[in-house]
């Protein structure tokens, strides 16, 4: 642990779960998981994707005796996300899962004000709920097997801080931090792990989705930013299972942000004053004052 | 805001709104912001207890003309939020509040493993939504109206940090400092500050309620930090507006860990704070280790009370 010794977490032989797991990260990393020989089940809403991304984890099949799957489920309630657990177990004897990788997940970023009740909500049921209900049905399963597993959340950097644009989906990424924080330390009491992954913006369809409301200021705060794609992200989230981190690079890391972090703040601070006046002109136009 | 100079946030002849203004952290801060000379307008669910803090809200009036008001609304929706809100800007033209104090919610430490869904749903409603829903509508009302108001949040130590038993409760206060955090960039649009406490174990009937759930396991881990009463945590919160803060620390544990896991929340001193990060980088990881141990130490007993609980029938 002292000067970053690996711990190996071998998935090979291993059954998988992953959720949003026909798109995007989900669908990423489960290549990479059926390339290291795991069992992979995934499971998203919409069949088509769902059958697409089947054909293209058999394209990296290892072993002829590795079981893939894909089932169509939601997950925006707990009995929906049990039963999706339910069914992806089944092949394996109604088992608990060797690890759960929580990648499901949305965000429809917006001016708050101009926000609906029905739109705060959502924002909470696709960046946490989604997940938060498959880490139950997963844990509780994993107890009554006695599987000391893996769970892993999905958040965002917007999970460790937040700026104009995201009232909706940060309260959501901070809010799995806070459930992976109490599960690490809980969970240690059956001997199941829990990580949680902090992606930048990531370049996938939901990207495209997102940036479809996402208001012109948070898109020019952003645009400094690189993101990672999606194979890059499974990569990182995947190599961050095993290993520990290094006591010697955090506290560097930690006094770099405490320069750079105020620094990046009174830019967007000075950037969102300087765009009140315009602002309120669009708010007067799209009718928020009458 | 460097050196606390400028004018400091006074609310003599404002009009405040607190939620949750009834019993504990809401009452003491509705006690303080009456006895400055604020008008005051309090919700809360209970009548009864509604009808014993206007008595005791009564007895620091200082001007004939401040308005003092209790209104009975639950705050679980986005619709109950709004109208609780109407109807306490009312007597006041209908006019947005000068501040809201969101200081409504609850807790309910429980396994998570023993959790019902239900439970779990309700921990964001009573953690994170009766203060979510009351920001939204006061921020709408607020640009309406074009009033450069405050909208104060309240989260909780474990709104930075967890520990087991809080699977229900840690990610509503969580979430609290995302939309803080969010709001504090935002409503810049608007001159409209956001400020988010933190406090600490608060001795308040509140507190009494959460312990009768709450795991041993828990209770111990916490049994060395010291609480505070419902009036020095008002006292840190108020004191905390007036200073500017974005984020607000009632005690120094917490101080320790808003320093070391700011993100980009404002900072309070150049000095100390780096200071409190440092010495947070080193205490955290030896409580934490500590807390690691007491929980593998508790891993047979707890599956034995599993057991005798029907959780493997």
């Amino acid at each position: 642990m002292l000067f970053g010794k690996k711990l190996t977490w071998n998935p090979d032989g291993q059954h998988i779960y992953v959720t949003g797991g026909s798109t995007g990260l989900g669908l990423s990393l489960a290549i990479l998981l059926v390339k290291s020989g795991a069992h992979v089940s995934i499971v998203a809403r919409n069949q088509n994707k769902l059958d697409d991304a089947l054909k293209e984890l058999e394209n990296h099949r290892q072993h002829p005796n590795q079981k893939l799957a894909a089932h169509s489920f939601s997950l925006d309630t707990a009995e929906e996300s049990a039963a999706a657990l339910e069914a992806v177990c089944k092949p394996h004897d109604g088992r608990a899962p060797d690890a759960v990788f929580a990648c499901a997940g949305s965000s429809k970023p917006k001016f708050f004000v101009e926000m609906s009740a029905e739109e705060m909500q959502n924002g909470m049921t696709n960046g946490y709920w989604v997940q938060a209900w498959t880490a139950m049905a997963a844990a509780k399963k994993m107890v009554r097997d006695r599987t000391k597993g893996k769970i892993i959340l999905v958040s965002s950097t917007l999970g460790y801080m937040s700026f104009v644009g995201y009232a909706s989906y940060s309260p959501a990424k901070h809010a799995l931090r806070g459930l992976a924080d109490t599960l690490q330390s809980e969970l240690m009491l059956y001997d199941i792990d829990v990580h949680i992954f902090f992606p930048p913006t990531m370049y996938t369809p939901g990207y495209e989705e997102e940036t479809k409301t996402k208001p012109k200021i948070t898109r020019d705060i952003e645009s400094t930013d690189d993101g990672v794609t999606a194979e890059a992200a499974a990569v990182a989230l995947f190599e961050g299972v095993a290993p520990r981190h290094n006591i010697f690079l955090d506290p560097l890391y930690d006094m770099a942000a405490y320069i750079i972090a105020p620094i990046w703040k009174r830019s967007v601070d000075k950037r969102v004053r300087e765009h009140r006046a315009e602002h309120r002109e669009y708010l007067s136009e799209a009718g928020f004052f009458s």
